[in-house]
Order: C-alpha cells, then structure tokens, then sequence
C-alpha cells in the first residue's frame, strides 16, 4: 500500500520540493549578506542613538526577497492542503479508481491512513525546511522590526502544524464534499476562518495575560505632541492598552483618543475627553506655539497623571505560545483524521 | 467453511428515497459461472457492489463465500473484482497497475499477469488512460485474477467492447480461469454474453430478483405454449404464467412447470435462453409490487 500511496504523492511533491528548495537557495545567497550588514552597520549605529536612516535602508535590502518568503510560509498550508489534501479521497470518488483501490487486499481503513500519514509527513518535512530557513534569513530583519511576535504566524514551529491541519482538512472535506473542487474552496475558507479565530481570540488569551501600570508621558513641543507607548519591554507583545487618569478615569486604548484642548469663554482650557486643565492657559496658545504656551499645555496634561495599563504576554512565552498553539492546530487535525477514516470506513462512497 | 459463493437473505440497498435492490434472497453455489442480466438500472451493480464489500447493505445480509464482504484483509484477497468502464488510474502505465497489484495483494500472480499481458500485447509502457476499451477491460481483468482470487465479480465487463472483443474477452476470460477453482459473477444487459459462458443465471429486473437457478433446470422447467386465437390462457395448478402475449392469429404463454405438461389445447414448444429472459423481464417491469421474487431457486 505504502507503494500506491507515494506512487500517488510522487509527483506533486516534488514540484512542492522544488519550490522549496529554490526559496531555501534564494535565500542561502542572501542571508549571510543581509546578517553582515545587520552585524558590521545596523547593529552598531542602534547602540547609539538614533538610526532611523539606517534601519529603513537596511529593511529595503531585499524587500521583494522579505515579501516573497513571508508569503510562501502563510500560503505553504493552504497550498498543501488544497493539492494533496483535498483530492486525496475525492479524487478517487471522481475518477471512480476507489473501486480499484479499495477491492485490492488492503483495508479501507489501512488505505487511508498510509496516505495520509505520508502525505502528511512530506508536507511538514517541506514546510519544516521552509519555515526553518526563513526564520533564520529574516531574524536580523525582526530584530529591527516588531520583535519576536510581529510574524508570529510565520516562523518556528506554527506554520508546521498549520499545514498538518490544512492537508488534514482538505482530505476531510474532499471525503465529504466528494468533488476535489468544492473540497478546495471548502478548504481555504475553512482554513482561514480557524485560523484567524484562533489567532484573534485564543492566543492572546491562552495564558493569562500580564498586567502592569506603566507612567504615561506625553510630551508637547512646538510643532505637536508625541508620546511613548508599549509594554514594559519591547519584546514583550501587548494584547491591549488602556491610559487612565491618576484618579482612574479610563480615557481609551488609544492616546489620540485625548483629543485636543477646548478653551472656554472665561479662560478655562479642557483638555477633551479627560478634564478641565487646573491652570489657565492663555487664549491665543493653540493657534500660537511659544515656549510658554507649550510649557502651560504641558503642565495641564502633567496635572492629569496620565497611566498606561497595558495586557502584554512577556517574551518568555514566546515559546510556550508556539507549541502551544501547535499543539490545538496538531489535535484539530487529530480531530479531522478520525473523521477522515470514519467517513472513508462507514459513508463510502 | 460454507460452500455458498453468495449468499444474500432479505438483502436490500437503498439510495435516498429510492430502492437500487430490494428483498434480494439467493443462495449460489460455488463453481458457478453466474450471469446476472437485467435491464440498465436493475440493480446489477448495486448487487455486485454489496459482495464486492464497497457498500454496506441497508436491509438483509449477504455473506461472500461465508463471510461479510470487505471485512478484512484476507476477505478482500479472496474476491476479484473488475468494475464497470475498468476503474484505472489513467495517468498509470501498464507495469505499474501490475506494480500496484503486487504490493496490495500477498497472494499476488506476478508470473501469469505479465504472461497474459504479453499474449494480450499490452505494452508495459502505456498508459492506462490511453488504452482501449477492451484493453482496460482485460487490464482490470488481469489484475482481478493475478490475485488469485475465489471469487470473480465483473460488472458489464464487455459492455465497452465491439462484438468481436466481447468474444475474445469472454474467452479468454474462461480459458484462464478454466482449472482453476474460481467462481464467476458476471452481469451484462445482453442475454448473448451470458449463453456463451454461464452455467446459471439469475434475472434482476426492477431492483428485484425475478429467477435464479442453473441454466439447464430453467430451459427444461419452462416452456412456450401457442395456442390459437380462441384458446384460453388458464394454467393448471402445477404450472406458472410468466408472460403472455397474443396476436391477430395465435396466442402466446410461456410458463413454469414443475411437471409434464398434458395440454391437448396448446403446441409445447421448448424455450430459448432469450425468450425466457425477455419473459421475466416482462413481467417485472409490469409487476408494481411484487409479493416475492418469482423464484428463490436451488
């Protein structure tokens, strides 16, 4: 049976191989590139200061080469799960060789499970090498980028256990739907449906997410307002944020969410959506940007002492979070092979 | 171990709303080549699909030379199976169906598959989706018999091929199987096919069994009586009316005897395989809701 089912496999894995292995040689000639500059230019100039040139110039290096392998690891599970997972049953059904296939001296139950275990195993050996090579070439890239968390979906281990639960579905579905294109389109909504409902509303919650009250300074100068918002380190992935007042008053996620000030007749300044400023402001200050009046907003928006509570899972769960997130992708497909099996076994054809 | 080949009680399949065989009791002896005929949509394949194991009944039970079909492994390797239109896998070649066979099948003839193909001509190189109709037909039937199995099912094997290669199909068929304890259940929706090779024969008509028995009992048990146009069609006890037709000058019966037959009224005639088929088609196209299969012969 192992015969059938790799004479089966055979060919479309070797075109995956070979698209494979062409991103794994693209990348193997740029990265010790683009690593050197990061050591040698990037890297020294962030230990002093500021290298906002340096780190946009750096991250146009190879920007197609940076876009080409992020697609291919978020596309890599649909595509396997669409060209082997989906006609692996349905195909049979269409071309009626299930009657050929299933009336040799071979359970349906071995049948079924011999392909899927290997269409399975060549889909996560590819997407293992690709996941592994570009997470590697674009680690430099990360650094200078969001951090650990930016890319979550498409680096280590979880783009692996996508594509166990993607080819799992796809032969699932093609076992149900019985017609390799329904069991397709089927396949990529379904896919994207659970994953988007996983990683919008389990993960960030899988573990409990940490919470601190970080001071929250916002700083007027002349020309506007800036500010400094974020978890306690840059590492760390913030799940939400929320600037409350010293008093408690909740102001919103977002600190655009002041707003402006509001002069009043009489004098009186409200700073909107917080409170009335404490001390007066004098009223050509917002359409006349002096050292004073500046130094008289900053005092206002100091008055409030202004927090930020953020929910942040800290980088050590960065790992805890990739297997974990593997692991209910892994049981999904768990899930989807019994029925598989079951469907095959007992509603065939 | 039984010594039925087939062996169906009560046995029934049904799609949706629609019955594909219903109340199907029959009891084959093994070493029979059995010819299952019936119009398109009688059920012949649903027949053969149930003892092949690839579907599960939805009433009665069937058992296949003592067993449920399809159960296990050593089920499976007893029953050869060649299905309507030789379901290939059409981007295969010649050598790897036989491949394939070889590595699902332990009891696997590699010797006589390649020897038959050659005396076929068959090129090992071709393609399966490329073959002709006949050449798929003797490709699955090489496959089929290379499991050595004891047990042959083929489902209207010859009704992709010209005259002449339903004859050379057919043939060959029993020339390789000849010596070899194997029975044969072959079903077509021509009554020439089934004359030439088959030694029993059951009528599927309507999703139900209209006559089964060994060939040779049915044409001595039943007749063709032509009367006159004024003759009455009354049988007596001992005999069945199967069909009855009549034109502007004689009247027609065929019918069903247990016994002699002393009917000075009618001229006896001795039946042919056709005209008995055609009988018991007639009647189960017209029959709506039949009380029992006309017969549960042997």
């Amino acid at each position: 049976m192992t015969w059938l089912a790799w004479r089966q496999l055979r060919t479309p894995a070797a075109f995956a191989a070979l698209a494979v292995l062409a991103i794994m040689v693209l990348l193997g000639l740029t990265g010790p590139h683009l690593l050197s500059v990061y050591n040698t230019v990037v890297a020294p100039c962030a230990a002093h200061g500021n290298c906002a040139f340096v780190t946009a110039n750096f991250r146009g290096i190879d920007s197609e080469l940076t876009h080409l392998s992020s697609s291919a690891v978020l596309i890599a599970p649909v595509l396997f799960g669409i060209f082997l997972g989906a006609p692996l049953v349905a195909r049979e059904l269409e071309a009626g060789t299930y009657r050929l296939a299933w009336t040799q001296s071979v359970t349906r139950t071995r049948w079924i499970a011999t392909r899927l275990t290997l269409v399975i195993l060549v889909s996560v050996v590819l997407t293992g090498l690709l996941s592994t090579a570009v997470t590697w070439w674009q680690r430099p890239l990360d650094v200078v980028n969001s951090g650990l968390w930016g890319n979550f979906d498409e680096r280590d281990l979880v783009p692996v256990a996508f594509t166990v639960f993607s080819v799992a579905l796809g032969a699932f579905l093609g076992a149900v739907a019985r017609r390799t294109l329904v069991a397709m389109a089927a396949t990529i909504a379904g896919y994207a449906v659970v994953r988007y409902l996983v990683s919008e509303y389990v993960r960030p919650n899988l573990f409990a997410p940490l919470k601190t009250s970080l001071p929250f300074h916002l700083q007027v100068t002349l020309t506007g307002a800036g500010a400094t918002i974020g978890p306690p380190q840059p590492s760390d992935w913030p799940v939400s944020q929320q600037i409350v007042t010293g008093t408690g008053k909740v102001i919103g996620g977002n600190w655009m969410n002041l707003g402006g000030f509001d002069v009043t007749s009489g004098g009186k300044t409200v700073l909107t959506g917080v409170g009335p400023c404490p001390n007066r402001i004098p009223p050509h200050a917002l359409s006349q940007s002096t050292p004073t009046t500046v130094a008289a907003l900053q005092r206002c928006i100091d008055s409030f002492h202004l927090r930020n509570i953020v929910s942040y899972q800290p980088a050590s769960r960065y790992w805890p979070l990739q297997w974990s997130e593997a692991a209910i992708f892994v049981a999904f497909a768990v899930a989807l092979c019994a029925g598989c099996l079951w469907y095959v076994r007992r509603r065939l054809p | 171990m039984s010594d039925a080949a087939l062996e169906t009680v009560g046995l029934g399949k049904r799609y949706r709303r629609r019955w594909a065989l219903e109340d199907c009791t029959l009891l084959i002896p093994r070493g029979n080549v059995v010819g299952l005929v019936g119009p398109n949509g009688a059920g012949k394949s649903t027949l053969l699909s149930l003892a092949a194991g690839l579907i599960q009944p939805s009433a009665g039970s069937i058992t296949v030379l003592g067993e449920q079909p399809g159960r296990d492994t050593t089920q499976l390797a007893r029953v050869g199976f060649v299905p309507q239109d030789a379901s290939l896998y059409g981007w295969l070649n010649v050598e790897d169906h036989l491949r394939l066979g070889a590595h699902c099948n332990p009891a696997w003839d590699a010797t006589s598959a390649h020897e038959r193909l050659a005396e076929l001509g068959l090129g090992p190189r071709q393609r399966a989706g490329k073959l002709s109709g006949g050449q798929r037909a003797q490709l699955a039937l090489t496959i089929a018999l290379a499991k050595r199995p004891e047990l042959l099912l083929l489902d209207e094997p010859v009704s992709s091929l010209d005259p002449l290669a339903r004859r050379e199909f057919l043939g060959l068929m029993m020339s390789t199987v000849a010596g070899h304890d194997v029975s044969i259940v072959l079903s077509s929706h021509l009554v020439s096919d089934i004359e030439r090779v088959c030694d029993y024969l059951i009528v599927l008509v309507n999703s139900h069994v209209q006559v089964a028995g060994e060939i040779d009992e049915l044409l001595a048990s039943h007749h063709r009586l032509v009367g006159t146009r004024s003759t009455h069609d009354v049988a007596p006890a001992n005999q069945t009316v199967i069909a009855a037709s009549a034109t502007d000058r004689q009247r027609l019966l065929v019918v069903r005897s247990q016994g002699p037959i002393v009917e000075p009224e009618w001229v006896i005639e001795s039946i042919t395989l056709e005209d008995l088929v055609l009988a018991y088609m007639g009647q189960g196209a017209v029959r709506q809701d039949p009380v029992a299969p006309a017969s549960v012969a042997s």
